[in-house]
């Protein structure tokens, strides 16, 4: 019995799910594969291998959208780097195969640039760094009464309240924008978020997209193309990161 | 003011020019440079002031005439002088310039001409117009142009060549011309085939007269619907000398070159509709002309989810941009993705000819050998009015199921690298864990030194009161120097010196305590600042204490025993006062 209940334990551990999960995808069953890593992500275990494997598996399922946004959330796990980026350029490989490309405005590409590499944490460690150097400083003026300290002391905070300023600015644009994948197969940028409205360029599974979370309406999310145009597209056709 | 600058100008010359004692015989005329003209012509109104004397010559309000339009409202203005059989005369002219917009009959009407303040009527000019509708056959015109067309009775799809050509009669120079934009071709597909290479003139007989004829342009036109279509007038604004006249030396404006509008007559243009292809003439593209079609692929062996380019290209003459794109039956286990289509077009002098190339993204969804089957597309020839079959070869194709065998989703031939499945899960982390791990350490990073500025502020503060405000300092250091005071007390010395440090350390205290002074405070002035703080008893306990100490010092002699008494005494009066006091 024993036996039994530590065998059943073992079976739900992450690390045998993920291993009979790639076994699956080595025997060319991609389907079994991503139901196993789906189910794995989705209660809430998550890491490199997990990604990458996801992103091959949706590859050979020719989901080109979900491929490109499982290897793009790898690419947040540094030990799977290679293997990321050797993904993301087989699936824009095949995009541009069915030539479905998109030119890219330069501005979008800032943007979306800064949402998706700013370096949040960096950028808090500086700002603790440099808020503690300058109450170090201050404190040492008190104590000395050294003007040299009390001026880099002001020097520091101030670099600390321009660090803050840019943080707060990147949580505001990260609080109304995300980034987001289209895994519709095809479908068309509207207008307006309805069925019947003007179609402003066809959009492919694997555009990148700039969501606005605050531009929501039933069923649509108003995003922006990296070539700058905006409009709706249905929301279950947009994967969030 | 330009006006009156005009009128002062004029007055100023004509003043000046002409002899005091000439008599006012003063005569207006107006009249045309031509008396029978064509529709689209310039004509010149010319108004003529002549007489031996007179100095203001105003110009004229110009009213609106039926099927003229004056072309600019500031007149060409000259004067001329003579002087025959020793009389002076001179005549002043105002040249205005009309464009003649319809045929028929049109009438300049009488026209008011002040001079020196009297008015002046000219006679009304009546103008026989030759209407475009109305002219006569070009072969009597000096100059013409007219629209050639390869054939009247097309079929949809044909390709039609419309030449421009400009016939002009030998001592006609054509100084420039400019073909109109708004040429209506409805029903058509046109194209230029104008390389931009300048008109060439040559010699040619038409109807027996000698001509010169330069082709003007040339348009490969394609009819997209059956029916009877016009090809609309093509207009040419030409501007021509007539080098064999007369030449007027004195007609300085216009000499003997004009502007003339000349347009084509529309040609009607009876469209067939193209003849239903046979089933063994191969599919209907609505192809027209002489192509050549091949179809291929770019590669033949690929891998499950790996896309297949199937590519048709047309090239040839004919109406390459109105031909439909096949449709192959495809295998099943393929799904067709965003075809692409491009044109090329090459502008030979007398057809248009080019390029087609449609493209089909095929994926394949299952391994196995799979088979684009054969087939065959129509294409109409105008020359024979029947179809031409093409014949397409099949082509097959090879999918492999093994990622790393062929050209799978997994391995790219051209990029060269190789997708293949992570086996060993590194360190699981848990979505609920944050991106970074939690932001614990920022609160405590910031929380830590704010704290710390905290505390440190409250020290300086207080160190800052200390140094600068000293009845805070006293009170402050009361009990402590006090005590200072107290641990002094030693058994080696007089036990009335042990008292006075008593009541030194006790009115001390008091006097650091309240902000008194510490040099000549009395008794009674302590106690009665003590008065708020304490109650009568303890009041009365320390005047007690007070008198002894006083008193002490008076006395031949104290026991130490007295001495500790007053001493634990003063220890807890101190305890009291410290609570007690401010």
């Amino acid at each position: 019995m024993m036996w039994f209940v530590i065998t059943l334990l073992l079976l739900d551990a992450p690390d045998v799910r993920f291993r009979m999960a790639t076994q699956a995808l080595t025997d060319q069953d991609p389907a079994t594969a991503v139901r196993e890593l789906v189910a794995l992500e989705a209660e809430g275990y998550a890491n490199g291998p997990l990604f990458v494997n996801l992103g091959i598996a949706y590859t050979h399922l020719d989901s080109l959208g979900l491929a490109k946004y499982y290897f793009l959330k790898a690419g947040r796990f540094s030990d799977v780097n290679l293997a990321t980026q050797t993904g993301l350029q087989h699936v824009e490989t095949q995009m541009l195969r069915r030539a479905s490309g998109l030119p890219v405005l330069s501005l979008n590409r800032f943007i979306n640039g800064f949402l998706w590499t700013y370096p949040d944490r960096l950028v808090a460690i500086l700002f603790i760094v440099l808020v503690n150097i300058g109450i170090g400083l201050r404190i040492g003026h008190w104590i000395t009464s050294s003007s040299g300290a009390s001026t880099a002391s002001w020097v520091a905070l101030g670099l600390a309240t321009a660090v803050l300023v840019v943080m707060l600015s990147a949580m505001a644009m990260r609080h109304q924008f995300g980034l987001g994948i289209v895994t519709l197969r095809e479908g068309a940028l509207r207008a307006e978020p309805d069925t019947t409205a003007d179609a402003i360029v066809p959009v492919y599974e694997g555009y990148e997209v700039r969501m606005d979370r605050q531009a929501h309406a039933d069923g649509w999310t108003r995003v922006t193309l990296i070539n700058g145009s905006t409009g709706w597209l249905p929301t279950p056709g947009v994967r969030a990161f | 003011m330009r006006k009156i600058g005009e009128a002062l100008l004029i007055w100023a010359l004509v003043w000046v020019a002409s002899p005091a004692q000439a008599q006012p015989d003063i005569t207006v005329t107006a009249s045309v440079n031509t008396a029978t003209a064509r529709q689209g012509e310039r004509i010149a109104l010319s108004i003529v002031v002549s007489g031996s004397n007179f100095n203001t010559v105003t110009r004229p309000q110009m009213p609106a005439i039926a099927g003229l339009a004056l072309q600019n409202p500031q007149p060409q203005m000259s004067t001329n002088y003579r002087f025959v059989n020793g009389v002076s005369s001179r005549s002043h002219t105002l040249t205005y310039v009309f464009r003649i917009e319809r045929g028929g009959s049109i009438t300049i009407p009488s026209l008011t001409v002040p001079v020196d303040g009297t008015t002046y009527e000219t006679k009304p000019i009546t103008l026989s117009i030759q209407g475009a509708s109305d002219r006569p056959a070009e072969t009597t015109e000096e100059f013409f142009v007219r629209m050639d067309l390869s054939s009247n009775r097309p079929v949809v799809g044909q390709q039609l060549l419309a030449e421009l050509t400009l016939f002009f009669k030998p001592g006609i120079d054509i100084v420039s011309f400019t073909i109109s934009n708004n040429w209506r071709t409805d029903g058509f597909w046109k194209e230029s085939l104008n390389d931009g290479a300048a008109p060439q003139a040559e010699e040619t007989i038409l109807n027996g007269e000698r001509y010169r004829k330069a082709v003007l342009s040339r348009h490969a036109l394609f009819p997209n619907r059956s029916g009877d279509l016009t090809i609309g007038e093509q207009t040419v604004s030409l501007t021509v000398r007539n080098t064999s006249r007369f030449q007027d030396p004195f007609n300085v404006y216009f000499g003997n070159q004009r502007s003339v509008d000349v347009a084509t007559r529309s040609i009607p243009v009876s469209v067939r509709a193209l003849p239903e292809a046979g089933s063994d003439e191969g599919m209907p593209i609505n192809a027209v002309g002489d192509f050549t079609i091949t179809r291929r692929i770019v590669q033949s062996v690929v891998g499950v989810g790996e896309a297949v380019e199937l590519v048709t290209e047309m090239s040839g003459a004919g109406n390459l941009a109105l031909v439909s794109k096949p449709v192959y039956e495809l295998p099943e286990g393929f799904e067709r993705f965003q075809p692409s289509d491009e044109v090329q077009l090459t502008r030979a002098p007398t057809q248009l000819s080019g390029t087609r190339t449609f493209r089909d993204v095929l994926i394949a969804r299952r391994a196995g050998d799979f088979t684009i089957p054969a087939t065959a597309v129509a294409v109409f020839d105008p020359q024979t009015a029947r179809y031409r079959r093409i014949p397409l070869a099949a082509i097959g194709i090879t999918v492999n199921r093994d990622a790393s065998a062929g050209r799978s989703g997994a391995y790219d031939m051209e990029q060269g690298f190789t997708l293949a499945p992570i086996a060993v899960a590194s360190r699981w982390t848990r979505a609920d864990d944050g991106a970074f791990g939690g932001w614990w350490w920022f609160g405590s990073g910031l929380l830590l030194p704010l704290l710390a500025l905290g505390a440190a502020k409250r020290w300086k503060d207080e160190r800052d009161r200390l140094r600068s405000d000293h009845a805070y300092y006293r009170k402050t250091h009361a009990r402590s120097r006090a005590e200072a005071t107290l641990a002094t007390i030693s058994d080696a010395e007089e036990v009335k010196a042990s008292f006075a440090k008593l009541h030194r350390a006790l009115s001390g205290f008091v006097a650091d305590r309240l902000d008194l002074p510490e040099a000549g405070l009395e008794d009674a002035t302590l106690t009665r600042h003590l008065a708020p703080y304490l109650d009568a008893d303890e009041l009365a306990i320390i005047r007690q204490f007070l008198d002894i100490c006083a008193s002490i010092r008076f006395a031949p002699s104290q026991s130490r025993s007295d001495l500790v008494r007053e001493l634990s005494r003063v220890e807890s009066l101190l305890k009291r006062l410290d609570s007690a006091l401010p």
